[in-house]
């Protein structure tokens, strides 16, 4: 499977930074997911469920708003609300 | 004499209290330094990584011309003043409440006991300041701003220089004043700029304003040890001089008791 770099930045420090399979969120637009190769691009974030896929597991977590940056092969998540569900 | 000596002994007694007490609170603040000084740059990291994106997204006109850079063509003002939770830091609260003194009328919003004391409002601390506190600071002032119940919002904190040197300073925040930036071109924005500035300005003013409030804190923490530092110099500088005086005290009642003595058994 094919991997990103994923970074989820917030007012203290990197949440999370390593390598991600597939990220699913909800922008602005609607829902959307994010896997290795996607095209770049930016958008805003909603308050949404955040499903994050890594090779052990998957994780979940919500974030209140923000934005999302697609890079060529990095993609970073800019959020002060994320948390990790429990 | 010997009233003398009793009072230079409390004296003497007191000052060393103080001086434990300033070496303690010197000790604390510089346990807290690191992390205060690691959450100011964190912070601004954030922010600039904002500011970042909306550089780029300032190169669309729909963005360059929205309220957020325009003003709304209010003069209603908020002004966020930032001070510390506790005293003892030398000048940064004075300072602080100088700079806010001059300011004209305004809603003020406090963070910090101490200028939520002076201005009457309900408690946040700076220390434990969250994102989500500012998050809720912003939407208010955001919502205020949209329905022109106010034009401007300023912050005053403090500007964290060196070890040696912070500055009180006011800084106006709303309308951003953000330069558009030539990199970046090509990047795509989903849906459209505007949407994703609307999304964004939210997330950045919290981000403007956790990071006042962390490099402030920063301040605050560096101000006190420096305070404490040289409060710890100045007392140990005092019981040396009690001491002394003291010591003065206590052999001139022995040679005079002696002198006493030795007068008596002559008779």
């Amino acid at each position: 499977m094919n991997k990103f770099n994923l970074t989820i930045t917030s007012p203290d420090g990197n949440v999370f930074s390593g390598e991600a399979i597939y990220l699913r969120l909800r922008g602005t637009e609607g829902e959307l997911a994010v896997m290795a190769g996607h095209a770049p691009f930016v958008t805003g974030i909603v308050p949404c469920e955040v499903k994050i896929e890594l090779e052990s597991g998957v994780k979940l977590g919500s974030v209140d708003g923000g934005l999302l940056s697609v890079a060529k092969d990095s993609v970073t998540l800019a959020s002060g609300s994320f948390k990790w569900k429990k | 004499m010997g009233a003398d000596i009793k009072s230079l002994r409390n004296r003497i007694k007191s000052i060393d209290s103080t001086l434990h007490l300033t070496k303690a609170m010197g000790l604390v603040a510089s346990s807290k330094m690191k992390r205060a000084l690691d959450g100011k740059a964190k912070s601004t990291e954030y922010k600039q990584s904002l500011e970042k994106t909306i550089r780029v997204l300032l190169q669309s006109s729909d963005c360059k011309n929205s309220v957020y850079f325009q003003g709304n063509g209010k003069i209603a003002t908020a002004l966020i003043v930032i001070a510390g939770d506790r005293g003892l830091a030398g000048g940064y609260n004075a300072n602080v409440f100088r700079l806010e003194k001059t300011f004209g009328n305004a809603v003020r919003y406090a963070i910090g006991k101490r200028a939520c004391d002076r201005l009457s409002t309900p408690y946040i601390s700076a220390e434990k300041f969250s994102y989500s506190d500012a998050k809720i600071l912003a939407d208010k002032l955001l919502s205020d701003y949209q329905s022109g119940d106010i034009g401007k919002v300023a912050i005053i904190s403090t500007k964290y220089n060196s070890m040696i040197s912070q500055e009180a300073v006011l800084e106006w925040v709303l309308p951003f004043d953000i330069e558009p930036s030539s990199d970046g071109a090509g990047v795509i924005f989903e849906p459209d700029e505007k949407t994703v500035l609307d999304a964004v300005i939210p997330e950045y003013l919290a981000s403007v304003i956790v990071q006042k409030v962390r490099e402030s804190f920063a301040c605050e923490i560096v101000a006190r040890r420096t305070a404490m530092d040289s409060a710890g110099k100045n007392a140990t500088q005092m019981i040396e001089d009690l001491q002394l005086e003291y010591n003065r005290a206590r052999q001139g009642a022995i040679t005079q008791e002696i002198t006493e003595i030795v007068a008596g058994s002559e008779v």
